[in-house]
């Protein structure tokens, strides 16, 4: 196939602001074109939403065609941290993991490290957007020697090749960056509702992990290990210590640094 | 420490107490390595709230998640074994991880797999595997030929072993 990409010709393209009346913006047009600034330095990846962009021409991935794309390809990721942005969300990756009404799920789209991964400039043909790693570049993987021991601990378990080890250490890596960062996400989304006025760094428990287990598909496998962390009604201010208050709802005063264990299950401070 | 999850099909009770066994003994260095992971992950750009704010995990939440971590891998292995089983081979090659990572629902795990198993292709360990068995066949004497001058070559080791006083 002959393909040869040619710059659009944009004396078609009215540039007029794309329909956004479906995507409820809270921010009016010109700051979308001073965002689309900042998208040129970064390349966001599925540009479509060129159209009616001043300069989108720049912008298209090396093989995406120039047509205009449907309005619903609008919302690209930003980079300011706009509140109002979150329902630009719902487009960020293609899989159905991120819950738009989140404004946490836009952080995963942001950062250069996306951009720096490279999985939107060469990831043409798929979405590109199913980036696994989040984003993230680890320097630290579970080393392969002990993935293999555990591998083989299963008796079932016979010969495995040279290579396998190291694939499922990166398999491990990508699970890992999606249960921790889902499990901070719980963790932020309390901080409305969290005890102590947290401001600053706040903890990830347990819960949070078991929330985030539970909100996951993929996770299904994790449920028993879920069901053994303790509920907390309470706001998880201070450590709960397991089975000493497991039913009740205990009112925990707020705590500032919760780094110890409780010994009794007393709710005075 | 971990009870070992149902997922295992058709384990017999040996299988399972050795699995738990295993997994127990060498937890300690774990927490290292993973709480590296765990920095590194919530202080990524991309991770990080709106406000910047860096989170940290809880010991508990640390050590549930080497456990969630461990299941994975014995979830996943497993997984693979059977699919390699049904291909009728021994040995658990990369390709029956990919399709593992498909049926289990982790398919946008695969292409930074695919990436994984072609460094290694190029990796210092293929290739002195490689070298190895070029060297072999380069050798220009068939097996039987190999064999006959590794035995010369052990005869005269050992007489040269036997001459010397001891």
């Amino acid at each position: 196939m002959d393909y040869r990409p040619q710059s659009p010709d944009l004396s078609s393209y009215a540039p007029q602001s794309p329909d956004l009346s479906g995507l409820q913006p809270r921010s009016p047009d010109p700051r979308f074109r001073h965002q689309q600034h900042h998208q040129h330095a970064r390349f966001g990846g599925q540009f479509g939403g060129g159209a009616g962009f001043a300069g989108a021409a720049l912008s298209y991935p090396t093989s995406a065609p120039p047509p205009p794309p449907p309005p619903q390809a609008q919302p690209c990721d930003y980079d300011s941290p706009q509140p109002g942005m979150a329902p630009y969300s719902v487009k960020s990756e293609g899989d159905g993991e991120y819950l738009p009404d989140a404004p946490s799920a836009k952080p995963a789209r942001r950062g250069p490290a996306h951009n720096a991964r490279g999985s939107s400039s060469n990831g043409n043909g798929s979405q590109a957007l199913t980036d696994a790693t989040l984003g993230v570049q680890l320097k630290t993987s579970f080393p392969v020697a002990r993935i293999k021991r555990i591998m083989q601990a299963d008796e079932d378990i016979g010969k495995v090749a040279q290579v396998t080890p190291h694939a499922v250490s990166r398999a491990l890596e990508l699970f890992m960056i999606k249960l921790i960062s889902s499990s901070a996400e719980q963790a932020r989304g309390n901080v409305a509702g969290g005890a102590g006025g947290a401001k600053g760094p706040r903890k990830v428990l347990p819960q949070h992990m078991k929330k985030a287990i539970i909100a996951n598909d993929t996770f299904d496998f994790l449920t028993d290990i879920a069901s053994r962390v303790p509920e907390a009604t309470a706001k998880p201010a201070g450590k709960v210590k397991e089975g000493s208050d497991s039913e009740e709802t205990k009112e925990v005063k707020p705590r500032k640094k919760a780094g110890k264990k409780r010994k009794d299950s007393g709710d005075d401070f | 420490m971990a009870v070992h999850s149902h997922h295992h099909r058709g384990q017999s009770g040996i299988t399972y107490l050795s699995a738990a066994a295993a997994r127990v003994e060498a937890d300690k260095r774990d927490t290292a390595t993973v709480q590296k992971i765990i920095n590194e992950v919530l202080s990524s750009p991309s991770i990080q709230g709106e406000n910047g704010a860096t989170m940290t995990f809880a010991k508990e939440t640390r050590d549930l998640l080497i456990e969630c971590c461990v299941e994975f891998i014995t979830m996943l292995s497993s997984e693979a074994n059977e699919i390699a089983e049904k291909d009728a081979k021994k040995t658990i090659a990369c390709e029956h991880i990919t399709k593992a990572l498909e049926e289990l629902g982790f398919a946008d795990y695969v292409p930074e797999l695919v990436a994984v198993a072609d460094q290694f292709k190029n990796s210092q360990v293929a290739q002195s595997r490689e070298r190895k068995q070029t060297k072999i066949e380069q050798s220009g004497m068939s097996n039987e030929e190999l064999i006959k001058a590794q035995e010369e070559l052990f005869r005269s080791a050992g007489e040269k072993y036997n001459s010397v006083p001891s």
